[in-house]
């Protein structure tokens, strides 16, 4: 072979022409913002129609969505305790203060077992409080604040709205996916984020209306201040990651309770 | 949660697999030009001319497997979406195509010429379930000839 030969020969070896230069890294990125923004905007106008459809909707349906939703019961204590009885003393007050509340469901409460702080409401208008919650706050104004948080949820429909985005969006990506895996399980990484931050506007709003109640019931709001400042020691993470929390962080909500 | 494993899974996937093809890519050129000089392949006509005397002729073959990472079938699968080339695919194809055509020289180092050799690919898992990862086998075959 002479040498002409061979290092045309090497030549072809060296320069591969059927592999792509671009890098791969720099390609995933492009690729990776094209689905997030996608999926953001699919969300967002999920969201909104979600929003409009279910604020329109009449008490009558959403009673009747509620009653299907809630088939499912969640495990709770049967004695009511001393801490859900004061409660249970509580809750017509607020309840009488929004027209949103009333004719729909009783609002039962209850208390878990759970040991973490926390308290939620179900579709069907239950109130569960856990048991850790009901051990570390006592105080009557602080109780009334939680459950008036918890309603204006309920008032806020913000679990149908929530549920109805969800469903809105899983048809479009379903439709636009085709049913491949890795798309649905980035999309389905990349919108836990965007619904999260959701969830926090929510909450902040159901601060802001539990905030009012208690101002009416009692005249100050020393209770929901006292509760955040619990939370506040209690939670000692740092701000970075609440962005992944469902709730805002306790400095955000004890400011904003304070500015109100 | 989930988003957490998955930057886990695609920077581990994305680093092994980038030195598993960069070392790949090193060997092949080495071997190839290791293999400069012979045998020749000649991929298109069937019958060649030739006025030396045949000693022996021989089927040669090589044959392999190969499977993209995580993180290549991650990004071909978002590609998938908004279409274009998938470049993660071809350094694939590419090192599978040069590697099997690699061995079947190996197996023919004393031919003087490698005729009529053909490659071939095909998929051997199954791609209609969705389940399992692209992995490509590839044959490359030939007559090798040794001459007296």
């Amino acid at each position: 072979m002479n040498k002409e030969l061979k290092d045309k020969y090497l030549d072809v070896i060296n320069d591969n022409v059927n592999v792509g230069k671009s890098s791969v890294c720099k390609e995933f990125i492009i690729l990776l913002a094209g689905v997030a923004g996608l999926c953001f905007l699919i969300y967002y106008l999920a969201g909104f129609g979600a929003s409009i459809a279910i604020d329109r909707m009449s008490d009558k349906t959403q009673v009747k969505i509620e009653k299907a939703l809630s088939i499912r019961p969640i495990k709770h204590k049967e004695k009511p305790s001393a801490s859900i009885q004061k409660l249970e003393k509580i809750k017509p007050q607020i309840v009488a203060l929004d027209k949103k509340l009333h004719g729909k469901s009783d609002f039962p409460i209850f208390e878990t077992d759970d040991k973490e702080i926390n308290a939620f409401i179900a579709p069907d208008g239950s109130i569960y409080f856990t048991q850790g919650l009901l051990k570390e706050i006592k105080d009557e104004e602080t109780l009334a604040f939680i459950l008036a948080h918890e309603l204006a949820h309920y008032a806020h429909r913000d679990h149908l709205k929530e549920i109805g985005r969800e469903i809105i969006a899983g048809i479009i990506i379903s439709v636009l996916t085709n049913g491949q895996r890795e798309i649905h399980g980035t999309v389905g990484c990349l919108t836990e984020l965007n619904r999260v931050k959701y969830s926090q506007r929510q909450e902040i709003e159901a601060d802001l209306y539990a905030n009012r109640v208690v101002l009416k019931l009692y005249g100050r709001n020393t209770g929901a201040v006292e509760f955040f400042e619990f939370l506040e020691k209690k939670e000692n993470i740092p701000e970075f990651f609440l962005y992944f929390s469902t709730h805002p962080s306790p400095q955000k909500r004890l400011k904003l309770i304070k500015n109100n | 949660m989930d988003i957490l494993l998955l930057i886990i899974l695609l920077g581990i996937t994305f680093g092994t697999g980038s030195i598993i093809e960069k070392n790949h890519f090193k060997k092949i050129r080495k071997r190839e030009i290791a293999l400069i000089k012979k045998p020749i392949v000649n991929f298109g006509i069937k019958k060649w001319d030739s006025s030396r005397k045949v000693k022996s002729t021989k089927l040669v073959s090589g044959e392999v497997v190969i499977s993209g990472d995580y993180f290549k079938n991650f990004v071909a699968a978002l590609k998938n979406f908004f279409g274009g080339r998938l470049t993660t695919f071809e350094s694939i194809l590419d090192r599978g195509r040069r590697e099997a055509i690699l061995r079947m020289r190996e197996s023919a180092k004393d031919a003087n010429i490698i005729v009529n050799a053909r490659i071939e690919t095909m998929m051997i898992n199954d791609t209609y379930t969705g389940e399992s990862v692209p992995q490509c086998a590839i044959i490359a075959y030939g007559t090798a000839i040794t001459y007296e």
